[in-house]
């Protein structure tokens, strides 16, 4: 696994590339989608449809740097993978993304310990134990 | 998943995952198996959650005028419990003919018993009281401090007319409260 989640492979492919982008658990989200070629060039920039579906045609036999920047709630933020191809072959990447797990600080309770017989005295020392069930 | 919480004075501040608990108590001196609530559920929104727990000892407070077991009783003097800081709680108790009040389900343990606070309210009329707050603690089930209340010493009280001085009023009451 390289430093943005993806294994990066150089998947030789030819023509048309076909990419899906996939989250753990929001499946409405639009990709950027950026397409360059062995000299830096921009061949294609768009968005996937809110699925994380597109797929572009490229003409030459190149090698191609695909990179997808995600919305910003997932992770990784960008991601990208190289790919060898020739006209009038077909490619398809995958590319995954995952949701940050956010954990919240659980709030402090305040527990009171008190005496049945009296009502109010608080008990000076004492442990109460819970245990989930 | 467990979470033991330590009270200290009463009160203990906790992080408690949101969740169905089974609670039980550990407090010497104290019934442990008295816990109430035995089950809660710490939900969102909700931060503040009570417990009370029973204990069982008796302790019998004797008044008599010399603080002797077997002094004179002196009945009508009375007591309440209190916290370290004076603050008093539950019905009050006062003595009978034999000068005995008991406080009823007080903690007691062979060590490390908790301190029971306590402090004279009132006296019967005619017997000196201390009404400072007083600590003891139980090593049995009951337990009874001797308690002096002094008879009061006699003082001789003069009403006289204000418009003749030294005239003695023949007949009256004087109330001092």
């Amino acid at each position: 696994m390289d430093q943005w989640g993806e294994t990066m492979t150089n998947v030789r492919c030819h023509g048309k590339i076909k990419i899906r982008c996939i989250s753990n658990d929001c499946d409405c989200l639009q990709y950027a989608v950026t397409v360059l070629n062995s000299r830096n060039q921009i061949v294609y920039q768009g968005y996937t449809t809110d699925a994380g579906v597109t797929e572009f045609r490229v003409d030459a036999q190149d090698e191609y740097e695909i990179r997808v920047v995600s919305p910003q709630c997932m992770s990784p933020r960008v991601a990208c993978r190289w790919v060898k191809l020739n006209p009038g072959e077909t490619c398809g990447l995958y590319f995954v993304f995952r949701s940050p797990i956010v954990l919240l600080p659980v709030p402090k309770s305040t527990i009171h310990l008190t005496d049945q017989n009296y009502t109010n005295l608080p008990i000076t020392k004492g442990e109460i134990s819970l245990c989930r069930v | 998943m467990s979470c033991v919480i330590n009270i200290n004075n009463g009160t203990a501040t906790e992080r408690i995952p949101n969740g169905a608990y089974a609670v039980t108590a550990a407090a010497t001196g104290f019934n442990n198996a008295s816990i109430l609530p035995t089950s809660v559920t710490v939900e969102a929104g909700t931060d503040t959650y009570a417990f009370t727990i029973a204990a069982t000892g008796a302790l019998t407070l004797h008044v008599t005028e010399n603080g002797q077991s077997d002094g004179t009783a002196v009945a009508g003097a009375t007591f309440a419990r209190c916290d370290s800081a004076g603050t008093t709680y539950g019905t009050p108790i006062t003595t009978d003919a034999s000068g005995d009040a008991t406080f009823s389900n007080v903690p007691f343990a062979a060590t490390g018993a908790p301190l029971i606070y306590y402090k004279q309210t009132g006296s019967d009329g005619s017997h000196e009281f201390d009404p400072a707050l007083t600590n003891t603690s139980m090593i049995t089930a009951s337990q009874t401090n001797q308690i002096a209340n002094a008879l009061a010493a006699e003082r001789t009280v003069n009403m006289t007319d204000a418009n003749y001085a030294n005239l003695p009023i023949a007949a009256g009451s004087i109330t001092l409260t």
